[in-house]
Order: structure tokens, then sequence, then C-alpha cells
């Protein structure tokens, strides 16, 4: 198979855990299939670096996590105060109670450093654990511990603040 | 509202692996859990709009990824050039051009004698090149296959790749076709789809099918338009 073929057929096969991925990071469809694009060009980009089919999923999960984290961040600057991250709009269908954890979840991420922000995305939200996470991200468990700490403790700060 | 994750609900990466691959464990705490099972759902749903417009992103990237990108502002200079240099070879053709419907596909024959348009029933010779022109009028999706007297498939254009060409308008498409020895009569088909169709469904739809009587095929979700060409040694 050639290489383009090759690289397509990685598309084909992860290409629905990447959009979810996405999705579940940016909750709009939009920004997900724009983010999902740029997954797929660092895909070609660094295709001599694809590891082998048994461990790509895990590899084009962390690509997907950052690519989502860096829009996030680019977002961010791009609104009017440059604080706040730009994706709370309320879903059609939740509850009052939904938003309003969204927005302390909002709150404390937004006073994250983008670091700290995807650790406790991983450790938090997607129920990794933090050897997972450290995994993932290629850094050390205890990295990964201090970074949790320091998010939960800022969190709890902004929030009582 | 959504059932809230568990402690013993598996991270969202071994979800998504065990979608790619059943792990029974993991089966068995979906069953049992409602966050998980919401998971799958939402994770359906996301495959589905993933497999109606994943095509289309992965076409835009590889047209973003081709190093023809970085000639991007040449491009206009060279598409008139080319486009001249074209028609200088291939003067416009005086005789009527075939297709079966509405006039999409026009097969241009050069490289031996005058360059020509080709007529249904035309004659070709080994060497000779072809190149397709595609006017689906609005933005569609195009492959380009022939298929020969024993129903075998060839793919034509884009001659790599797993997406079909976008073209809007009419195009003259990239690349050629150089005919072999082989003698027979050999139909060209443009296969154009408002959603793009993996090759596979285009492949099995035209192989096999008879030649002569191009109404044998159907593709549905596309439109075809078709030239016959009889091969012969000289």
């Amino acid at each position: 198979m050639r290489d383009g073929d090759a690289l397509s057929e990685v598309c084909r096969r992860l290409g629905p855990a990447i959009y979810r991925r996405c999705l579940k990071i940016l909750r709009n469809p939009d920004e997900a299939a724009d983010a999902c694009q740029k997954v797929f060009m660092q895909l070609v980009r660094h295709r001599s670096r694809l590891p082998p089919e048994p461990e790509q999923l895990r590899w084009v999960y962390v690509v997907a996590t950052r690519v989502c984290f860096a829009q996030l961040r680019d977002d961010a600057w791009e609104t009017a105060s440059g604080t706040e991250l730009n994706h709370d709009a309320p879903a059609p269908t939740d509850s009052f109670a939904e938003v309003a954890d969204r927005q302390m979840a909002l709150k404390a991420l937004s006073c994250a450093t983008e670091h700290e922000r995807m650790v406790a995305w991983l450790v938090l939200v997607d129920g990794h654990s933090q050897e997972e996470a450290a995994e993932l991200l290629s850094l050390s468990r205890k990295t990964v511990g201090k970074r949790i700490q320091l998010f939960l403790a800022n969190a709890r700060r902004g929030v009582f603040e | 509202m959504n059932a809230p994750r568990t402690a013993q609900c598996p991270s969202d990466l071994l979800l998504e692996e065990h979608l790619l691959s059943a792990n029974p464990a993991t089966a068995r705490h979906i069953a049992g859990c409602a966050h998980c099972q919401a998971w799958e759902r939402s994770a359906g749903e996301a495959a589905r709009v993933f497999a109606r417009q994943g095509p289309l992103w992965m076409a835009k990237t590889q047209a973003r990824a081709s190093p023809m990108r970085r000639w991007a502002p040449l491009l206009p200079a060279a598409a008139l050039a080319a486009a001249a240099l074209f028609l200088l070879r291939f003067p416009p053709p005086e005789a009527p051009r075939y297709a079966t419907k509405g006039g999409e596909l026009t097969v241009y024959v050069g490289g031996q004698g005058e360059p020509r348009a080709a007529t249904e029933g035309e004659r070709v010779r080994p060497g000779e090149a072809l190149r397709f022109q595609v006017a689906p009028g609005s933005a569609a999706f195009v492959w380009i296959a022939s298929v020969d007297s024993t129903g075998a498939v060839s793919r034509l254009a884009p001659a790599e790749g797993t997406t079909p060409l976008a073209v809007d308008g009419a195009q003259l498409l990239p690349g050629s076709a150089v005919l072999d020895a082989a003698e027979g009569p050999e139909r060209i088909w443009a296969v154009i789809s408002q959603e793009p169709l993996s090759w596979g469904v285009v492949e099995q739809a035209l192989q096999g099918s008879p030649v002569r009587d191009p109404k044998a095929v159907h593709i549905p979700g596309a439109r075809t338009a078709t030239v016959l060409l009889e091969r012969r040694a000289p």
C-alpha cells in the first residue's frame, strides 16, 4: 500500500474517534470539524512518526487533544476579554444545573495554564488515572499529580473568591 | 440529564479502543452503566456525522497538504498557460462529443497523429494518451474509470488516494492515461456524485458490466457519463 493510501486508511479508520474527541472538548460541531481537519493535517505532516496500528488510536487521541486545547487557547485570545473560553454556550438539552456546573468548570479552566487544563481534562473529565495521563502526555506521574493539585487549588480559590 | 461518570467507568480512550476492538470486560461494564451507554449512543451519532462529512474533510486536508499549495499564488497564471498550451495541442473537437447524460464527459485522445476529442466508438491505438474533461455543472465529486471487454475495471483518475476528485463547473482533469497494446472495446466512465463515493463502491458497480451496454450500470447516489473506445493496433 502506498504512503498516501496508508494515511487515508488511518484517517478513515480513526476519523470517527478523532471527531468524537474534538466534539467532546469543543462541544461545537463546526469547531470540531475544523479541529478534525487540523488533526488530519498533523497526521499528514508527521506521517513518518505514525506508530504501528495498535498504538495509532492513542497517538491520534493525544494529537486531537492537543489540537483542541490549542484551538481553545487561540479562540480565547480572540475573545474580547481574552481570559474566558468561548465555548460556554448552553446546548439545547442542558438543564439549568448542567449549565451552572459547566460555567463553574469553565471558570476554573480559564484560570489554569494550558498544561494544567490538559492534565485536568484527561484526569477529571475523561476518567484517566494519573499514570495513564502521564503516559499519554509523556510526563512523569509526579508532574501530572502536581499539575492536578495546582489546578484544583486554583479552581477552589477562583470559585470561592 | 446524563448519568455521571462513576469510578468504575473506563476512560474515554478505553471506550474508543473497545469500539475498534471489542473488549469483553468493557462490554460487561457498558451493559450495566447508564453513563457509558449514553457515551456509546453519542459515539454512534458522531460516527454517523463523520461518515457523511469525513470524506470531504479528508479531501480538503489532502488538497491543503499538497506540495502544489506552495505554488498557489502562481496557479492562475500557470492554469492559463496550461490551458493555452493544451488548446494549441488539442484543438477544440469538430465532431460532436458523446456522453450518456448531459455532455458531462469529454475524452481527449493525443500522442499520435492529430489530437482529438473522442466520439462514441473512437478508434484508438497503443501509446496514445487520454485526458478527461468533466463538466458536472455544480460542485461534485468525480471518479474516472475504464472497463474492458472482460469486465475488468481500471481506475484512471484520481490515480491514487481514497477520495474522488472535487470538481466545480467544468474542468480538464490533471494527469493522463497511456494506452497499452491490448485490443478490443474499452468503455470510459465518469462517475459523478454530490457526496464523495469510495472507490470500492464505484469499482464494484462497474465490475463485470457489459462494455457495449452502458444502460446496465446504476450507481446509487451518482450519475454517470461514458464514452466507448475501440482499441486497435495500427
